[in-house]
């Protein structure tokens, strides 16, 4: 866990809730909860040390390896 | 959801530097370690995707007008394959978004501001980004005709300056190896000219749309013969050494020297290719703020907006160690990934479609 990655994503969280929360009070319940799934999501990923972590991108990698086998000959 | 309006010139004007900007920087290397010197045919080869891409695109929104891919993948294949297959693109497009900040990044933090922390370099764009979405499709519209001269214009000087140092000859031999080598070359610009699919997310707002076709067709065109441009200066200046280079461009803007005073332009440059990533990262960054307002059925994509910030810049890190590992990415995954999420699927989706009419149409005149 990075502490200073969290603690930074965790400011700027509270920050984009500060500022787009008054903005909201008319919109629907759902964007409401859509709004703060997603970022409770950033601030979960924010958590790991994710340079290290197999992602997204490492698993199109393998997903395509045999391209990636011919590009790289 | 959306209510702006914009001219099919400007969605050229849009679509031009969201392939341009990254394609001129590291793609003519790139290029250039499998065609070696044929690395201008690679380009002509690969805008066939481009042009097949706009083809399918426009198709899709003939077929249903005032709707995005999000939308109509749910009435042409149903409505839980449609959500798979609208997470799939979102899946595709905020972690691609994340891939183009980084790369955008590690270019900024490699050759110019050496000691700025990446993170600072990243957010900062995204933060002008996020404000640039949130003002809806005319804003970026607008920002795009305002920017995208800019973006141009040093392109042509460049070739003006360099006059000097053009070697023609390091064009020969032409198709040495034979064939093979521009078409394996042409794979990796092909992964980018797919990017037009992103004028799904344009074409609704048109107010024009019967001209949405042409000027795709135009800007694909414009495209492919700006790579050649550039990949015959870069070829010319720097002629088998291509291939050693990590931003071509930059070192070919360095041998620039003009009477004494025009030296040190690639700081031009580096500013001229800021002005196209942040108008590359902000069209993908509102295909992916307006996919996942309408994958949810949000009211607005507004509230969702700095959210998805926070995931791009988290994408930009996650399983990207080092620089070398995002431009890995671009060889061994990008161009596969990309054509089959925005050129082989909606070409699927297309002849789902069609087939889907008809079968209507025949089962209308049959009880008619």
């Amino acid at each position: 866990m990075r502490w200073g990655a969290f603690l930074c994503t965790s400011v700027i969280v509270i920050l984009i809730i500060l500022y787009e929360w008054p903005k909201m009070k008319k919109n629907p319940k759902k964007d409401k909860v859509a709004f703060l799934t997603l970022l409770l999501t950033g601030l979960v990923l924010a958590m790991f040390n994710l340079p290290q972590m197999a992602g997204p991108t490492q698993w199109m990698v393998t997903l395509f390896r045999p391209f990636g086998e011919f590009m790289e000959k | 959801m959306e209510k702006g309006k914009i001219s099919s010139l400007q969605m050229a004007f849009l679509m031009y530097p969201t392939i341009v900007a990254t394609a001129v920087l590291g793609v003519p290397s790139i290029t250039a370690k499998y065609a070696k010197t044929d690395l201008w045919l690679s380009p002509i080869l690969a805008s066939l995707i481009g042009f097949a891409t706009v083809y399918i695109a426009y198709k899709l929104h003939k077929l249903y007008p005032k709707q995005t891919v999000i939308q109509f993948s749910e009435q042409i294949i149903g409505r839980v394959p449609g959500k798979i297959l609208s997470f799939l693109f979102l899946f595709f497009y905020i972690p691609i978004t994340g891939q183009i900040l980084r790369s955008y990044g590690e270019f900024i933090v490699d050759s110019f501001l050496v000691k700025t922390p990446i993170s600072v370099i990243m957010a900062s764009m995204v933060l002008l980004c996020a404000f640039i979405v949130r003002g809806g499709i005319e804003v970026l519209g607008r920002a795009a005709q305002l920017f995208v001269p800019v973006f141009i214009l040093p392109l042509l000087l460049l070739i003006i300056l360099l006059g000097a140092d053009l070697e023609f000859k390091n064009i020969f031999p032409i198709l040495g190896n034979g064939i093979m080598p521009p078409i394996k070359g042409s794979i990796i610009p092909g992964g980018w000219f797919s990017e037009f699919f992103l004028m799904i997310f344009l074409l609704p707002f048109l107010t024009d749309m019967k001209k949405g076709m042409k000027y795709g067709m135009m800007t694909v065109f414009a495209v492919m013969m700006t790579l050649v441009v550039v990949n015959l200066i870069v070829l010319f200046v720097l002629g088998s050494t291509t291939s050693t280079k990590i931003y071509p461009m930059m070192n070919v803007s360095r041998y620039i020297s003009l009477a004494d005073f025009f030296e040190h332009l690639e700081s031009a440059i580096m500013a001229v290719w800021i002005v196209g990533a942040f108008v590359k990262i902000s069209v993908f960054y509102y295909a992916a703020a307006l996919g996942t307002a309408q994958w949810l059925n949000l009211s607005d994509y507004r509230p969702v907006v700095w959210p998805i910030g926070i995931l791009i810049v988290e994408f930009s890190f996650w399983s990207y160690p080092s620089s070398m590992d995002v431009s890995r990415y671009d060889i061994v995954a990008f161009p596969f990934h990309g054509v089959l999420m925005q050129t082989i699927i909606p070409l699927l989706l297309l002849v789902i479609a069609l087939i889907g009419k008809r079968n209507r149409q025949r089962k209308g005149s049959n009880s008619s």
